[in-house]
């Protein structure tokens, strides 16, 4: 009859609608927010000797709380006094007050029976503690040492769960995955015999080895920091692909994650002087949104909510929200074109340029037919001088909003920088905020960096996470293996954060080397069983077909270094003749007008399909991201305006591609590596064997041959392209097992 | 007393309720309150769902503070063919037009970034990663709208996935077939070089039959859906109205009309294209409303595209007489601040934002809601997602008490909410 009770008493205050609240996520934040500091582990000596961070504790404290009767609990009657009251809890001035939406919820929770489901008590957050000590706790980094403790701990999660791994995966299968997971493509047909054909014992660490120091791994892994870092060719601070190059340059030497991560949020100066700067410059229109995405992408954090309200489900307000993007809003965007152009009278300059513009379509062009390039040099020239320039200042510009709607600071307040949580160190007098949050961010102490990154790399290599959302982890004690987190995260940082290293690590353990887990089946075990099945991504799918068409595809990746020596001289003239004289030399050497054209055309043509055979090239070596049209945005290329907003999903579209496309021209075509391997074989089973090499990495059983001869014969000639097409067109080639 | 799931829980709460206070305490999910309000016939046959990406500035397009000039800055109001609405002077075609449009000028939610507020429009609910993804208006319009030409996919959209929550927990086969380029068509879907159909046929089975050991082994929802969407596009490649995705057919003198070089134009050129042909929903996005910086110089640079797609389309339906029977949305995620910056942009605003609609019995003129004198908050006739959304069903006459249910034992959902909270409801007014 107890349930009874409680509805008829929810009738009579007409609140039967409600849905039933949780005590976790709709009572404790309040709590926490406003009796933690006198009533919990906080304190030595609880107050009244009464704690609220224990079910049992609260239970057990006479009329604190009355199940379905707030009105006699003293829980919610305390904080229901009125503003001012002597006995109001808290008391005023030691902690913030319970807002009306809160007493609210508390009122309901207490209504619905007080249940307090399964929660027993209040952990901190490991995040919250002041020192990690991550740091001290140094584990060997010896590769079978830290790839066995990895097993180690999946094991126990399996025995626990009683559960057990997949089979082992062979050697077609690991190579297959290895090669994606780590080169971004297939390998080759030579590729994959000289690996299936060896037998040497330690055939799989020698190939992770030398695949992690070939250049592919630098494309591959440019595509991944590209979907988070939404990296877009014609973004402001990008000229000629400075932050690209970059990013690569990181990646093929290997920096250490902590490290570039560093540099890119401590960056100041313009493109042509720091490329780094790109990452700050990405959003120096939309600043408020380039904070955000930090937050995520770094520190695992979601808080675009407490943008513009404190946060419903998590303890982020909407004034802390403000007070940490103290830090990066000191990296101030200014407009340098005044400043390096003034002594050149920069106003004057644009007027000379629209006098060009104006006497080319008079037909009494300045400079004959050099004319229209000298002025699209100029034109440009001074567009991109006049794109901003990071400085990072030693302003402390975060104040509350126009619109701050609670108690605790008026609107326009002027708030000191601080971050959400753990410690930083304070600013000392006209130190620089953001290169402290950029210590404070990258350093050991502050787990959440380390935790999201090793989550990250573990989904990327195994298909799952062990944090919930990537950019917005949840805490370690509730992941399905708390145990391998704390030891990732160890070893991370072991490893200097090598994040190569640690991958090299991953892929060595048993776990990586089974048979693949079916997606569907993954998101409901407790543990791991193996990677999970993944459809290729839309760059290794394209990558891939461009391995099947291009000889030596890898040969062109490598450095590409910006050359910024005219945005030097240009920067550098003393004078207007001086400027003229560098630009008129520049646009005879470069005929922008020409490699404008060509550029259009280019992305036209690419826009179709991507067949343009001079733009088959790897995905990292394309405009980013592709044009609308091309093959990459079909199979859900990121549009890199969100963080990963990357898809795949199945669509028609990617079918009929598949079918129909002209691109299937270029693979049958007697130039492509497929036919080039084909043809140096004889006999129509060998021909039959290569193909099946190097399209899905593997040899055909001698059923599937038989099958495929009966096929594909055509009087007394085979049609291999048949068989091309067909493989093509199966499910085992999108996947990866 | 124990219940064992929550349907019984509910029925008894809902027996409790009737007996002591003698009310249906479901009243948010029951049906009745649609019942009285489904007078009108449902007009309208086909949705073109125009998308302004980025968040479209409510004070400067339609919902000008004139009178307000610290707000309104340097843009100018002209007058339009309905007495009293003022538009903004860079939409001089849609003026003419305006008395088709009825403006909703009091939408507004507190998703303050794109990502967010994007899903919330699409779906009418904030996102819950990880917990559910709800599908998008035009995949509710794909589930339960009868498909009006077996030739054609009944949900299509101009434009990437990227970002789009789609089918969300329906099936795969309820999300939109995306048009990367509208100009380019539905590529591919027609047969290689080389390829005739019986070797196509052919083809097809050895695939078939090269794969089964994988497909038995891997018989997972993700490979299933691949294997489905292959049906359906073979059999799309045999429909006799694939020239509907193919707007080079029309006049030039047509394509010229919505913009050769205008993207946004000749997407919603293809939407009419495909609604002729008996097409559910069209989905177009205009990106670029993001004005951080120079608000007034890219708004006007939006507009003019805006202004020649939109006015074209107008003119075109109406001349085809599809109008009577397409109902034209113009969305957006959010408006923009009354404030303008320092660098003269300005920054999102939730609170307060304008959308359209027209066609399909939509009382051209008509204006619902309010914003407060600077345009930050909607002050009269609050409207959500869900309620726009539940209009949308209204007029294409979906029933708002047909419920589906993503998970065994969860919550059920209809076009206009979910049983277990506030439903959306639809402005009948706007409609005669």
């Amino acid at each position: 009859m107890k349930y009874l009770c409680v509805f008829v008493s929810l009738f009579s205050v007409s609140l039967f609608a409600a849905p039933p609240l949780n005590f976790e996520r709709d009572v404790l934040p309040s709590l926490e927010k406003s009796c933690f500091k006198c009533h919990s582990y906080k304190t030595k000596k609880p107050k009244a000797k009464l704690r609220v961070d224990r079910a049992e504790d609260m239970l057990k404290f006479e009329g604190f709380i009355v199940p379905g009767k707030p009105e006699k609990s003293s829980l919610f009657t305390l904080v229901d006094l009125p503003q001012g009251h002597d006995d109001i809890m808290p008391p005023t001035d030691k902690a913030p007050a319970f807002g009306e939406k809160e007493k609210a919820k508390l009122k309901l929770w207490i209504e619905q029976g007080a249940h307090f489901g399964d929660w027993k008590e209040f952990t901190p957050d490991e995040n919250k503690k002041v020192s990690s000590g991550l740091s001290s706790q140094k584990v060997k980094v010896d590769m079978d040492t830290a790839s066995s403790e990895i097993d180690k701990l999946v094991a126990q999660n399996l025995i626990k769960n009683k559960m057990k791994a997949n089979p082992a995966a062979d050697d077609a299968s690991y190579l297959r995955r290895i090669y994606l997971a780590i080169v971004g493509r297939i390998p080759t047909v030579q590729e994959t015999r000289s690996f299936l054909n060896s037998q040497n014992p330690d055939k799989r660490k020698i190939l992770v080895e030398t695949l992690q120091n070939s250049e592919g791994y630098v494309s591959n892994m440019f595509n991944y920091w590209a979907n988070i870092l939404r990296v877009q060719s014609n973004q402001e601070g990008n000229i000629q692909g400075a932050w690209i190059q970059y990013l690569k340059k990181s990646l093929r030497e290997n920096t250490p994650y902590d490290k570039w991560v560093k540099e890119m949020v401590t960056a100041e100066g313009a493109t042509w002087q720091n490329p780094a700067i790109g990452f700050l410059r990405r959003d120096s229109r939309n600043r408020l949104a380039g904070y955000e995405a930090l937050t995520g992408v770094f520190l695992g954090k979601q808080i675009g909510c407490a943008q513009c309200h404190d946060h419903p489900y998590d303890t982020t307000t909407r004034r802390d929200y403000f007070e940490m993007y103290g830090y990066y809003a000191s990296a101030h965007p200014y407009f340098p074109q005044e400043r390096t152009l003034n002594k050149l009278n920069g106003r004057a300059i644009n007027k000379e340029i629209s006098e060009l513009h104006s006497s080319m379509r008079l037909k009494k062009a300045k400079y004959g037919k050099d004319t229209r390039d000298i002025w699209l040099t100029g034109y440009l020239t001074i567009k991109k001088l006049g794109q901003r320039i990071t400085s990072q200042t030693n302003s402390r510009m975060s104040k509350l909003p126009k619109d701050y709607q609670y108690d605790d600071g008026k609107p326009g307040k002027h708030l000191e920088p601080d971050v959400l949580f753990g410690e930083i160190r304070p600013l000392k007098k006209d130190e620089k905020p953001m290169l402290v949050f950029g210590e404070w961010l990258t350093s050991p102490e502050n787990l959440k960096f380390t935790y999201v990154i090793v989550n990250r790399l573990w989904h990327r290599t195994m298909g799952a996470s062990l944090l919930g959302q990537l950019s917005n982890i949840k805490e370690v004690k509730n992941s399905l293996n708390p145990e391998l987190v704390d030891y990732l995260a160890k070893l991370m940082v072991s490893l200097d954060y090598d994040t190569k290293a640690f991958e090299r690590i991953i892929f060595n353990s048993k776990i990586y080397q089974r048979m693949a887990t079916k997606e569907d089946t993954a998101t409901k075990q407790k543990a791991f069983t193996g990677p999970v099945l993944r459809r290729m991504t839309a760059e290794q799918l394209w990558d891939s077909a461009m391995t099947l068409v291009k000889v030596d595809l890898d040969a062109n990746l490598g450095p590409k270094t910006p050359d910024f020596s005219f945005y030097n001289d240009v920067m550098n003239a003393a004078s207007r003749e001086e400027f003229w004289s560098i630009v008129i030399a520049h646009a005879k050497e470069t005929r922008p007008s020409k490699n404008r054209h060509k550029m259009n055309m280019m992305v036209r043509k690419l826009a179709e399909s991507g067949v343009d055979p001079s733009q088959f090239k790897r995905a990292s070596e394309i405009k980013q991201p592709a044009p609308a049209g091309h093959f990459l945005k079909q199979f859900g290329q990121a549009d890199r305006e969100t963080v990963e907003d990357q898809w795949i999903n199945p669509t028609i579209p990617q079918s009929l591609t598949l079918l129909n496309g002209k691109l299937f021209d270029f693979i049958k075509k007697d130039t492509s590596t497929v036919s080039i391997a084909m043809a140096k074989e004889t006999t129509p089973e060998k021909k039959i064997e290569t193909i099946y090499e190097a399209i899905l990495s593997k040899r055909p059983s001698q059923g599937d041959v038989q099958k495929t001869l009966a096929s594909i014969k055509e009087g007394n000639q085979y049609d291999y392209s048949a068989l091309m097409w067909a493989l093509l067109n199966t499910k085992q080639f999108l996947f990866i097992k | 007393m124990r219940f064992n799931n929550e349907q019984t829980r509910r029925q008894f709460i809902q027996r409790q309720a009737r007996n002591l206070l003698g009310v249906s305490i479901l009243g948010a999910g029951s049906n009745n309150i649609f019942a009285k309000e489904i007078t009108k016939p449902a007009k309208a046959k086909s949705v073109i769902y125009l998308f302004m990406k980025g968040g479209m500035s409510h004070i400067d397009t339609f919902d000008m503070k004139l009178d307000n000039k610290e707000v309104q800055g340097p843009v100018k109001g002209i007058n339009t063919n309905v007495t009293g609405l003022k538009i903004t002077e860079h939409l001089p075609k849609l003026a003419k037009q305006m008395n088709k449009f009825a403006h909703i000028r009091s939408m507004h939610h507190t998703q303050g970034n794109h990502e967010p507020g994007t899903y919330y429009m699409y779906t009418g609910y904030p996102q819950e990663p990880g917990v559910i993804v709800h599908p998008c208006i035009g995949s509710w319009v794909s589930k339960q709208a009868d498909r009006l030409n077996p030739n054609l996919p009944i949900y299509v959209r101009s434009g990437s996935l990227a970002g789009h929550p789609a089918n969300g927990f329906f099936e795969v086969q309820h999300a939109p077939l995306p048009i990367s380029k509208p100009t380019e068509g539905l590529q591919n879907s027609k047969l290689g070089k080389d390829m005739s159909p019986e070797k196509f046929q052919k083809n097809l089975k050895l695939a078939a039959d090269l794969d089964r050991e994988f497909l038995a082994k891997y018989n997972s929802k993700q490979v299933r859906a691949y294997t489905d969407l292959y049906k359906d596009a073979i059999s799309m490649m045999s429909s006799k109205d694939l020239a509907a995705f193919n707007t080079k057919t029309e006049p030039l003198k047509v394509r010229e009309s919505y913009g050769l070089r205008n993207q946004f134009g000749q997407g919603c050129l293809l939407a009419r294209k495909l609604v002729e042909k008996g097409v559910r929903f069209v989905e177009v996005d205009l990106g670029g409303w993001d004005s951080h910086t120079e608000n007034h110089k890219q708004v006007a640079g939006q507009c003019k595209e805006l202004d020649q797609g939109l006015s074209a389309l107008m003119t075109d339906l109406e001349s085809k007489g599809l109008l009577d029977t397409t109902l034209v949305v113009v969305a957006t995620e959010f408006g923009r601040t009354p404030n303008i910056d320092e660098y003269a942009g300005r920054s999102h605003n939730p609170l307060g934002y304008t959308c359209l609609l027209a066609g399909a019995g939509v009382n051209g003129g008509a204006i619902y809601g309010k914003t407060d004198k600077n345009g930050k908050s909607t002050t009269t006739e609050p409207t959500t997602a869900l309620d726009f959304n539940a209009t949308i069903g209204w007029a294409l006459g979906i029933d708002p008490s047909h419920m589906e249910v993503p998970f065994p034992g969860g919550q059920k959902f209809s076009i206009s909410g979910k049983d277990t909270a506030k439903r959306g409801k639809p402005i009948t007014q706007l409609f005669s």
